[in-house]
């Protein structure tokens, strides 16, 4: 006979965002669960925000282009993960690129004091030793496409490894279901965010979704989001939204900013690692899905 | 990823009716306090800031005290425990933060999150809704934020919150 399994849900504030993490079963269970699942959240937060002057990431921006800085092989493997996505996206997904945040206001001033050069990117990153990491050149390092989805899969695999069987955890949106027998995902309408809508339905799996409605600026007379396009060298606007779905939460969130910057064109890489993207644009929906993909404006 | 793990997907073009407004609770007062506190008894102590202590917190922390009445209780061995709300532009927020004894955050969970954008749901939409339903379905007014990919608010009104409240125990409860 099967027990009767109750939802235990906690939220709080992390990652610059809020965090949700949600246990099925016995209470006792699920909130010790939860408990390790926000202590992994924390932990990637320690290792890799841009704000905190003790992370992984702060000291490579300080100290990388003068002697190499050893991180945690969390944030090797994050790093490692995001030079392989650079290459395989002909240059689209670049983790170096944070000086051109900070001078939109994105990020904060003084994120790398010593990067100046405006065509500093992630190919000047270089890892040894295998945590060993080193700049060729000042930069700003910024794990922000990428960090939050690796600690949703970090906060999932605490889950499991408790032993839960159904789970949820939505970092701001960037959000990993396991165990489910049919979890709906909503998305905002990108024009009218209070607008949301049913997209799909997931029994498992990551899903994370790229669009400007909470964090717009204004840079040279366009409204647009944080994503640089470093192939068109500028931001891209805030006029449409990518969804995108795969196995885990760090693909799905690297693979938004892919999607949000190469259009249709990314499709061949996301359908190389089982992914698949959503284009809102325009009150019409594009999708990889049926192998039918029209070019996203 | 599966074909198996995905049941459903919206078909190109067509969008479904939108849902007017976010809701969750995730705690009760008394939950929260038995979870930052297990087994400590909690005494309530509010108490209504001056002028004076209204000012020092704001010139201490860059932020606006917008409600006067604090809601603290004192947590027996030492600590504090306070619930206090934020409001952005679209967002409600109501949060509990836990001090240890020596004025540092133990926890901060959130007990309540609303959301509304209430005007921009249009009326054809919102009336589809409750065609075909019949007297006793369940209708389906407001979403869960779990299920929402995208919100990506930003965090920092409830961190400003935190530091208000940090500032408020070391000068109305401390006094430093």
């Amino acid at each position: 006979m099967k027990s009767q399994s109750e939802i235990f849900s906690r939220a709080r504030p992390l990652l610059g965002t809020l965090v949700e993490v949600s246990a099925w079963g016995e209470a006792v269970a699920a909130r010790n669960a939860i408990e390790r699942a926000f202590a992994a959240i924390g932990e990637v937060q320690r290792l890799m925000s841009v704000h905190d002057p003790e992370s992984d990431v702060a000291r490579v921006n300080r100290e990388a282009h003068e002697r190499p800085v050893r991180v945690h092989p969390w944030t090797a493997e994050v790093l490692r993960l995001a030079l392989r996505l650079q290459g395989e996206s002909c240059g689209s997904f670049d983790c170096g690129v944070g000086s051109r945040l900070e001078k939109a206001g994105f990020l904060p001033t003084g994120a790398a004091p010593a990067a100046r050069s405006a065509s500093a990117s992630a190919r000047n990153i270089h890892i040894e030793d295998s945590s060993m990491v080193r700049l060729r050149r000042p930069l700003c390092l910024d794990l922000g496409g990428i960090a939050k989805g690796y600690a949703v899969d970090r906060a999932v695999e605490a889950l499991r490894a408790t032993g839960i069987a159904r789970g949820l955890v939505n970092a701001g949106g960037d959000l990993r279901v396991f165990g489910h027998a049919g979890f709906p995902v909503m998305v905002r309408d990108p024009l009218l965010p209070g607008r949301l809508v049913h997209l799909l339905t997931l029994r498992g799996g990551a899903v994370a979704t790229s669009a400007g409605y909470h964090c717009a600026r204004r840079v040279k007379g366009r409204h647009v989001m944080p994503i640089f396009d470093p192939t068109r060298e500028r931001f891209l606007a805030c006029d449409s939204s990518v969804t995108v779905i795969a196995a885990s939460c760090v693909m799905a969130d690297a693979l938004t900013k892919v999607a949000a910057i190469r259009g249709a064109a990314a499709a061949p890489m996301l359908l190389r690692h089982g992914a698949h993207a959503f284009w809102w644009q325009e009150d019409r929906i594009y999708t990889t899905w049926e192998a039918e993909c029209r070019a996203a404006a | 990823m599966k074909r198996r793990d995905i049941l459903r997907f919206v078909p190109a073009g067509l969008l479904v009716a939108a849902v007017p407004a976010v809701a969750t609770t995730y705690l009760t007062v008394e939950q929260a306090q038995e979870s930052m506190f297990p087994g400590r008894r909690l005494t309530k102590a509010f108490f209504s800031l001056s002028d004076e202590q209204v000012r020092e917190i704001e010139r201490r922390t860059n932020t606006n005290v917008r409600e006067r009445e604090v809601r603290m209780w004192r947590v027996e061995g030492g600590g504090a425990f306070f619930v206090d709300e934020v409001v952005g532009k679209h967002e409600f927020i109501i949060y509990a933060l836990g001090l240890t004894a020596d004025g540092s955050v133990r926890e901060i969970e959130i007990l309540d999150y609303r959301e509304s954008y209430g005007y921009q749901v249009r009326n054809a939409e919102w009336r589809r809704q409750f065609i075909g339903k019949r007297a006793g379905d369940p209708v389906r007014l407001t979403a869960d934020i779990r299920n929402i990919s995208g919100a990506t608010l930003s965090c920092k009104n409830l961190t400003n919150g935190v530091r208000r409240l940090l500032a408020t125990y070391e000068i109305a409860v401390r006094n430093i």
